[in-house]
């Protein structure tokens, strides 16, 4: 009897070293992320993070100050009646529980430098979500996989935005290192002798998120689905290190193609269910293709790609990492949460009240060339982007090192 | 031959290889570098800039604090 428990414990042991032993490649993490974007768009809509974050900064300004803000021209939903604003916790919970249940959770201090950092390129990224109605999600990964041209342009100036907030790095690092330097500090992390807790409290993390979402199966299945994919989505970024940032960035920084091609697993898979879901008539064809096609989707993505490589972390890069305990993503979503509001009313109203209709558009490329067509160009987009990431590994022509 | 350390404890990527990259700029063939670093995507990625540029990862080691010790043969 003792044999048998000792190898059920083994058995045990074996199932826990294959999902928290090490971190999982992100290529799967990509498609996992994929289809679980394809069953959010069968619940309501595909994947988003900067409404939720919106609603967020929005809901507090208007309970401590009375401000007043609204939605998308409507009401400001609750915080937690929202799915957007759901699904950004939800997400950030499932990573906390994941890094617990590995033992990788820490509340990690970096110098006040890092610190300002994150709450600058939050800010910036604040105004490049509205400006560009879309974030890495929006704008990139759901927006490129919903076939919209706008996302192209979005990804496009996320591409120049990173590029210009590295050589920002690489310049502030050799000409002001002390920005980068100071005192640290990391706070509950697991060692030599302790934080044997984590996995137990990482376990109740996951089943307070599960009891959330069944609780939501009271008043909404949607909001309730929206809470049990948002869980699957934090504790899948955080195993497989999913970062959409880096899958910009490490072209030129370390040419690490990894994080790219993670990104563009994510998006085929994702790009088949939803042309199903769209060709088949089960939700309209229009969703997920912003009226910010050309003008509006440049400008904002360069801003919003300038944000995220300071910060460190785009919208749901700085929530899964903040469920990881690094507070300078919690610097990132307090910037970005409080500066979303006030960028939507002072600036990018005023912006889209200037531009001329033909440069808010929406382009659902399929209602040009057909479904067929559209696909295979982003198909050849995408192994356009792979090639080139590779190529640029092997060769280094626009690494920074 | 030098040996050198780089403390990028409390940063997160890309800042530790970024500072690296630039340290390494000022070391020779034969020094080495120990890097210390408590991002939990170090590992992965000391070891891809190792890869890519051609130096020795002669270790990687995490202290079972979540602080990581690498050194890095020049």
């Amino acid at each position: 009897m003792a044999e048998t428990g000792l190898k059920k414990k083994g058995i045990l042991a074996e199932l826990y070293g294959i999902f928290f032993s090490k971190s999982w490649p992100m290529w799967v993490g990509g498609i996992l992320l994929g289809v679980g974007n394809i069953l959010l768009f069968l619940v309501l809509k595909p994947w988003g993070a900067s409404g939720g974050i919106y609603v967020w900064g929005a809901n507090l300004f208007n309970s401590v100050f009375g401000t007043g803000f609204g939605f998308k021209g409507g009401p400001l939903p609750p915080v937690g009646m929202f799915p957007y604003s759901i699904i950004c916790f939800l997400l950030l919970l499932g990573a906390m529980g994941a890094a617990l249940m590995a033992k990788q959770f820490a509340f990690r201090f970096p110098p006040v430098g890092e610190l300002l950092k994150g709450l600058i390129g939050g800010v910036i990224m604040g105004i490049g979500a509205v400006v560009g109605k879309s974030c890495t999600l929006g704008g990139f990964f759901s927006g490129m996989a919903a076939l919209s041209m706008g996302a192209v342009v979005f990804t496009i100036g996320l591409g120049i935005g990173t590029w210009i907030a590295v050589k920002y790095l690489i310049f502030e690092i050799t000409k002001f290192p002390k920005v980068s330097s100071g005192k640290t500090a990391s706070l509950l992390g697991a060692g030599k002798g302790k934080g044997s807790w984590q996995p137990y409290v990482g376990a109740l993390v996951l089943i307070w998120g599960l009891v959330i979402a069944f609780k939501y199966t009271d008043s909404s299945s949607v909001r309730a689905w929206y809470a049990a994919i948002g869980l699957f989505f934090g504790f899948v970024c955080q195993r497989s290190r999913f970062c959409l940032v880096r899958a910009l960035r490490e072209p030129f920084t370390s040419g690490d193609s990894k994080p790219a091609v993670g990104a563009i697993a994510g998006i085929l898979v994702a790009m088949f269910g939803f042309t199903v879901i769209k060709f088949m008539g089960i939700r309209g064809d229009m969703l997920w293709v912003w009226p910010h096609f050309w003008l509006p989707a440049i400008i904002g993505g360069i801003i919003f790609g300038v944000g995220m490589t300071i910060s460190g972390g785009c919208i749901v890069g700085s929530l899964w990492r903040a469920g990881e305990g690094h507070i300078k993503l919690y610097f990132a979503l307090i910037g970005a949460a409080l500066t979303m509001p006030f960028a939507t009313k002072y600036i990018a109203a005023p912006l889209y009240a200037a531009l001329p209709a033909s440069m808010q558009t929406k382009v659902f490329l399929p209602n040009y060339v057909g479904y067929g067509a559209s696909v295979g160009i982003f198909v050849l987009f995408l192994l356009v982007w792979y090639y080139l990431v590779k190529w640029n590994e092997r060769t280094g022509k626009f690494s920074a090192y | 031959m030098a040996a050198v350390v780089l403390d990028t404890l409390g940063l997160k990527c890309p800042q530790p290889i970024l500072k690296m990259a630039i340290k390494a700029k000022e070391l020779q063939p034969g020094d080495s570098l120990e890097i210390l670093a408590d991002c939990p995507s170090f590992p992965v990625d000391v070891k891809a800039w190792c890869d890519r540029t051609g130096k020795i990862l002669l270790f990687c080691s995490d202290d079972g604090t979540g602080k990581f010790n690498a050194q890095v043969q020049f």
